[in-house]
């Protein structure tokens, strides 16, 4: 009776439902599949060499493991799928957020140089000659020349003449910002460095 | 053993219950499928349409409008953001949401929250202008006090930072932004660039949501208009024009001073003027006033003409400054009988004191010897009867009646030989007299230096026209017009350190049948430093009516002035000794 119940898995095919009341499976047909696939003779020789062979033993450990592989593969391809996922979620996070801050910065840039263009203004508007003349002689205190007095110098001009040091504005180098390397890596792996 | 009650009742076929509910799925999912085929299929676009609606955003991006600059680059108009302040009044028809935003913008602007009020709720659509080019940072304030039904749209105001200089030239922007007279309305296309749209869609906060579908066009910046004009030597010529006009109680005035070598207009100032920091657009006297007179209105030039009567002759050979002819003080031509202004003789006279003297008699022997057509074809040659094509609009051609045209008179030769009978603008006259301070060249006025636009830079180069007289017969006359100014004692045209070459004209106005000869019109057109020209100047006083109307009175030291603090502003190096150096 081992022999029949066994055959058909080994085959690969499903096992029989079980019957649900005795005369219905007495009354079934004998399964073709069982009986015609192997004839009886050949099956029975490879089940006693089989059963004199020493069985191996299924050990805890094994079965801890087996659970636990089944486990980490199936943790694994959700994480791998969930890691993918994220990724998606992140980079059009990180596109929308980049998509609002370059909003802001043309906002900003508007804004500039709205400020900048007041600022001309303001320029033209104290260095007009009005404004020139009546700082001159009110603040400053100076009157206008009754005469001008020119004088030849036997030596000519220099061509450039260079402007004192002290004059010159020394540019100081802007520090450079480096992002953590967390970020770094979101950067290469999204795509949006 | 009995079999369960369920499995006896429930039976392994459909009944009509069944039927009836899988029916009323299926009609379900029909109709549903319909529907959505109706949505989706039929009514696609205007459903997309709906929904773009929903979603859309429409943005005016301001261009803003480029500025003019004169020679060295300080800007002369420029343009700042503002905002323009509006009520909405179809919100505003909630009248107690209306009455709180009227209370709190009156605060905010300083205005009655009554008057606020009324004018937000004096139409049922539409929005209200409450007050325009407000300034930018209290807009902004404004604006992030976000009061109901307030709608605040940027605009910008043109700032002309030098207030009342070359009011006609620079011209003025109307509240459409576009130029209404001067470099602002002839360089319209140029300075007010194109606003930008952006078609966008916003979320549900209102805020545009980032790289959604978004088209529209870019906004254009205007470009910059460089100007030849230098303000400091603009400011001299209208300084001194006012203090001339003034004091010889004149109707007006015009000063040109040109930059000999290249035709580079430096000043252009005209009286009446118009200050571009009081416009009232309503006033009549607008367009009087925003006229640019000295190359749209013309007049007769007089004396000055002799010069280019003098050169063509000279050109020509038929004279030289040694020639001498007799002056008997007047002259009988087709009828006519013309006198010196002086109504003297002088007897035998030279070219050169034929000029100094400004003798009526001698311009019409010297045209006598030209005859018509070498005349009229010189004239053409130093561009009178022909606009100048300055970059400017507006200009006049002038009034010449040449030889072939119908109702000429031979005794319009002889007027047309002293600067009467014809007609001019200022423009035209420093033209031609410049020549001589360039060797015979014509060069084009130039008022425009570049033009910064979207297709990048463009510069105006000088301009030659054509040769008028030979370089010989240039620096003859030059010499002559020299001997005007220096050997002629006390003439008021001198530069203390520097020798000038110049021209008087006084012309008599005329009026209705005839002329006035208590009305002048007294000019001088003349260059220094003669040894190399640094300018070329020309001073038109119109109508003086104070102690003299004559232009050695009262062109000659106007002239002699702006050119003193000309010479000292470009550092140019005095040529002679100066009388009150120590």
């Amino acid at each position: 009776m081992a022999a029949l119940v066994s055959a058909p898995r080994r085959g690969g095919s499903p096992p029989p439902a079980a019957p649900r009341d005795v005369t219905r499976r007495r009354a079934a047909p004998p399964r073709k599949t069982a009986t015609r696939s192997r004839s009886p003779r050949k099956n029975d020789s490879r089940e006693a060499a089989r059963e004199q062979l020493p069985r191996p033993r299924s050990s805890a450990l094994g079965r801890l493991l087996r659970g636990v592989s089944l486990f980490l593969a199936v943790a694994l391809l959700l994480g791998l799928a969930a890691g993918v996922g994220s990724l998606q979620v992140l980079q059009s996070t990180r596109t929308a957020e980049a998509g609002y801050e370059l909003r802001s910065l043309q906002a900003e840039r508007a804004d500039l140089g709205a400020r900048l263009r007041l600022l001309e203004a303001e320029i033209a508007h104290l260095a007009d000659l009005d404004a020139v003349y009546t700082d001159a002689t009110t603040r400053l205190g100076m009157v206008p020349a009754d005469r001008t007095l020119n004088l030849a110098v036997g030596v000519p001009a220099p061509l450039v003449i260079p402007m004192p040091e002290r004059y010159v504005q020394q540019i100081a180098p802007l520090p450079t910002e480096t992002e953590p390397w967390w970020e770094q890596l979101l950067g290469i792996v999204t795509g949006l460095n | 053993m009995a079999e369960p009650h369920g499995e006896q009742t429930r039976p392994d076929y459909m009944t009509w219950r069944h039927w009836l509910l899988t029916s009323l799925i299926a009609l379900a999912l029909v109709a549903l499928l319909g529907r959505l085929a109706w949505i989706q299929i039929a009514n696609h676009e205007r459903y997309t349409e709906l929904a773009a609606a929903a979603r859309a955003d429409t943005e005016l991006l301001p261009a803003p409008r480029g500025a003019i600059l004169d020679a060295s680059g300080h800007p002369l108009a420029i343009s700042v953001d503002t905002w323009d302040l509006y009520i909405d009044s179809f919100l505003w028809q909630d009248r107690r949401r209306a009455g709180e935003a009227a209370v709190a913008l009156g605060a905010a602007m300083g205005m009655d929250a009554e008057t606020l009020f009324e004018l937000g709720i004096s139409r049922e659509i539409g929005d209200v202008i409450v007050q325009r080019f407000i300034d930018y940072e209290r807009g902004l304030a404004l604006r992030e006090r976000g009061i109901w039904g307030v709608r605040l749209l940027p605009s910008s105001r043109r700032v002309y930072a030098e207030q009342e200089l070359a009011g006609p030239l620079i011209g003025y922007v109307g509240l459409d932004g576009s130029g209404l007279w001067g470099i602002e309305r002839d360089f319209d296309p140029v300075l007010r660039g194109s606003p930008g749209l952006l078609l966008s869609e916003r979320d549900a906060l209102g805020r545009p949501i980032a790289f959604a579908a978004a088209s529209g066009r870019e906004p254009t910046v205007g470009g910059e208009v460089q100007l030849t004009i230098d303000r400091f030597i603009q400011a001299i010529a209208e300084q001194r024009l006012a203090e001339a006009v003034e004091a010889n109680k004149a109707s007006g005035g015009t000063v040109i001073v040109m930059e000999p070598r290249s035709g580079a207009i430096l000043a252009m100032a005209s009286l009446p003027t118009i200050a571009l920091s009081d416009v009232d657009l309503d006033d009549e006297q607008v367009l009087d006033l925003a006229r640019n007179r000295a190359l749209s209105d013309i007049y007769e030039p007089g004396s000055v003409f002799k010069t280019l009567t003098t050169a063509t002759a000279l050109d020509l050979g038929l004279i030289t400054p040694q020639t001498t002819y007799v002056d008997e003080g007047w002259v009988h031509v087709g009828g006519h009988t013309i006198r010196n202004w002086d109504f003297t003789g002088y007897g035998e006279v030279t070219m050169t004191e034929f000029l100094q003297r400004s003798l009526n008699t001698g311009s019409v022997w010297i045209s006598q010897q030209i005859g018509p057509q070498g005349f009229y074809s010189y004239l053409q040659r130093f561009g009178i009867g022909q606009p100048t094509h300055i970059e400017l609009s507006g200009e006049a051609p002038g009034m010449l009646r040449r030889v072939d045209d119908p109702g000429w008179y031979p005794v319009d030769l002889a007027t047309h030989s002293y600067g009467q009978g014809l007609a001019a603008t200022p423009l035209q006259v420093i033209s031609a007299v410049n020549s001589f301070a360039t060797g015979g060249l014509l060069m084009r006025p130039q008022i425009v230096h570049s033009v910064v636009g979207s297709d990048g830079v463009r510069i105006h180069e000088p301009v030659v026209v054509r040769r008028t007289v030979s370089p010989e017969t240039a620096s003859t006359m030059a010499r002559m017009m020299l001997a005007v100014v220096e050997e002629v004692p006390y003439h008021l045209a001198r530069v203390d350190g520097y020798r000038v070459a110049g021209k008087t004209g006084t012309t008599i106005v005329t009026i209705e049948g005839g002329y006035d000869p208590d009305t002048t019109i007294a000019s001088f057109v003349g260059f220094l430093p003669y040894e190399d020209p640094r300018v070329t100047i020309l001073v038109k006083i119109d109508e003086p009516r104070g102690d003299s109307n004559l232009a050695g009175i009262v062109a000659a030291p106007l002239f002699s002035t702006i050119a003193a603090e000309i010479m000292e502003y470009l550092r140019v190096p005095p040529t002679e000794r100066q009388v009150n150096a120590p």
